[in-house]
């Protein structure tokens, strides 16, 4: 097992934007996350990913806990993440983008930098397509190009489990399928990935399994399938879209 | 914004960076003016401490208010081993450069880690505590008079001005390495966005208090040479005045750049000393250039002359 939470809550003030949500997620899956605004989908990422600290409840990576580790040493244990929205170094080049994301600091703390780092750049920007566009300063890049560069910045990292935050949001159609295209290459080489999103079609086409937030609790959890057709979440949730879908 | 070529980026820079220091050299050998070349060492010694400067507060973009502190700290550090252990100047040169680390690493360690707000106000404290101490416990920091009779590196002018010229460059082609290596981009992440900059593994707070001890350092040492050199300390190293003269400074010349601080520190010094004639109206005749050029040259003087922005 890859990772593990376990009654994983956390508060703001009266609120609980996640309310004793456990999962486990397996090597080699792609898990869907779902749920209305609000649900604590992005507490979610933000408590896996060390940007947050849990009120209560364990976080367990590659059976090592890890629920009170900051976010950059959870970086070093192969876990990655993107921000729904794009926090790319928009003043720095595409290159230096991912070259700087590239440094693993512990490495550089040892006065070495990896010698791979720039054949690593390389290949994440031709996975992304991003090669033509490499020195352009990010910040001219339009809303995709954005996008792809946060993947690019998260992929630097040689993550092992990849937390995608709403990766498909203000996406145009051709937008959608090309990304769709990427992450399914990107899971092809072995990176566990985690996906949040709003956009149904492309989480039911690219998940292999989905948990349903809702108010901050767990409220199903299956196949895309099986979710689409869950009495509980058509009501809470999907509505017209996914009797569609289950139909369809 | 168009993607920029070395050539387009670079220009002429080189040259006339090779020609100024061209000029720089030849300068002693041409004029018995001794005035003129104790101004251009002035000057080095400014460049230096505002290029470090420029690294912390303009790359990291950790406004350091302190930075007259390890100047300072450099300074009384070498006054104090020349008057105890009659060290060489070389040595107690580096070691106020090293006693300027390490009360950097300190307040480091306990400002860089919290909010930037936080490390202003602490730098800005500790330049006034210090300030304070030196300039009223008389039996200990000699009060306002300083500390005196400092030993030379040498007593030839020609001497001090080709190792000031000379340290001004290695500190200069140190930063310039830094910035441009891709540590330089890393702290050009940090600085935009701290937050991102975890996300991609890269732990801020060992990058900002190690370029911090970096700038501290040189602070320190050439506030050694310049101890040595003057031959007195006194508690003026240590105040806000420099720390603002050092801003002025980065600010005209262009911040960012490593390059603007040493065109901003050459103008600046050269007008005050020249212009001493002109010494009561000194501070408002400087602070109005210094707003005019913030705000018809945002990007400083250096952008004016390397036209397009590089970083």
């Amino acid at each position: 097992m890859l990772l593990e939470t376990k009654d994983l809550t956390k508060g703001f003030k009266s609120l609980l934007a996640v309310n004793n949500v456990s999962f486990n997620l397996d090597r080699g899956e792609i898990l869907g996350v779902i749920g209305p605004n609000g649900a604590g989908k992005s507490t979610l990422i933000d408590l896996i990913s060390g940007f947050h600290m849990p009120t209560s409840g364990t976080i367990r990576f590659k059976e090592e806990e890890i629920t009170k580790l900051k976010p950059h040493l959870r970086v070093r244990k192969r876990i990655s993440r993107t921000f729904q929205i794009t926090r790319v170094f928009r003043k720095l080049s595409v290159w230096d983008n991912v070259s700087v994301a590239c440094a693993d600091t512990r490495e550089f703390e040892q006065g070495i930098f990896p010698a791979d780092s720039d054949k690593r750049a390389l290949e994440i920007l031709r996975l992304l397509d991003l090669l033509k566009l490499k020195d352009q300063r990010a910040g001219s890049l339009n809303h995709y190009g954005l996008r792809k560069v946060e993947i690019a910045k998260a992929l630097a990292t040689r993550p092992e489990l990849l937390l995608l935050d709403e990766p498909f949001s203000g996406l145009i159609l051709d937008e959608i399928n090309d990304l769709m295209g990427i992450i399914k290459r990107v899971h092809q080489m072995g990176i566990t990935i985690m996906i949040i999103e709003h956009v149904m079609r492309a989480l039911m086409n690219l998940s292999s399994r989905v948990i349903v937030l809702v108010y901050g609790e767990k409220i199903a959890e299956g196949t895309p399938t099986q979710v689409s057709m869950d009495e509980k979440v058509i009501n809470a949730y999907l509505g017209k879209e996914a009797k569609l879908f289950a139909r369809g | 914004m168009n993607v920029l070529t070395i050539k387009e980026k670079w220009g002429m820079s080189p040259l006339i960076l090779l020609c100024s220091l061209l000029l720089l050299i030849v300068v002693p050998f041409i004029t018995r003016d001794n005035f003129l070349l104790h101004v251009i060492i002035l000057a080095n010694v400014y460049v230096v401490l505002s290029a470090a400067w420029d690294i912390c507060s303009g790359y990291l973009g950790e406004v350091n208010l302190g930075h007259a502190a390890f100047f300072g700290l450099g300074a009384y550090t070498v006054a104090y081993f020349d008057q105890w252990f009659e060290l060489s100047p070389w040595i107690s040169t580096l070691i106020g450069g090293g006693v300027a680390c390490v009360f950097s690493l300190f307040i480091g360690f306990t400002s860089l880690t919290l909010k930037r707000d936080y490390f202003v106000i602490v730098t800005i404290a500790f330049a006034q505590i210090l300030w304070s101490i030196a300039s009223t416990w008389s039996s200990v920091t000699g009060g306002e008079e300083g500390i005196r009779h400092i030993s030379n590196f040498s007593s030839k002018v020609i001497f001090n001005y080709f190792f000031a010229l000379g340290l001004m460059v290695v500190c200069i082609a140190i930063l310039y390495a830094i910035v441009k290596s891709r540590l330089g981009r890393i702290l050009l992440a940090i600085h935009e966005d701290e937050y991102a900059s975890k996300a991609a593994g890269l732990n801020s707070s060992f990058y900002k208090i190690l370029t911090f001890g970096i700038s501290s350092f040189l602070a320190g040492l050439i506030g050694g040479f310049y101890a040595h050199y003057l031959g007195i300390v006194t508690p003026e190293s240590l105040s806000l005045g420099v720390t603002f003269n050092v801003m002025a400074m980065t600010f005209v010349g262009g911040s960012t750049t490593i390059f603007g601080p040493i065109i901003g520190a050459y103008i600046i010094t050269f007008l005050a000393q020249y212009l001493y004639f002109f010494m009561d109206y000194r501070l408002i005749t400087q602070s109005l250039a210094l707003l005019l050029i913030v705000v018809f040259f945002p990007g400083g003087l250096i952008r004016l002359i390397f036209k397009s922005a590089y970083r």
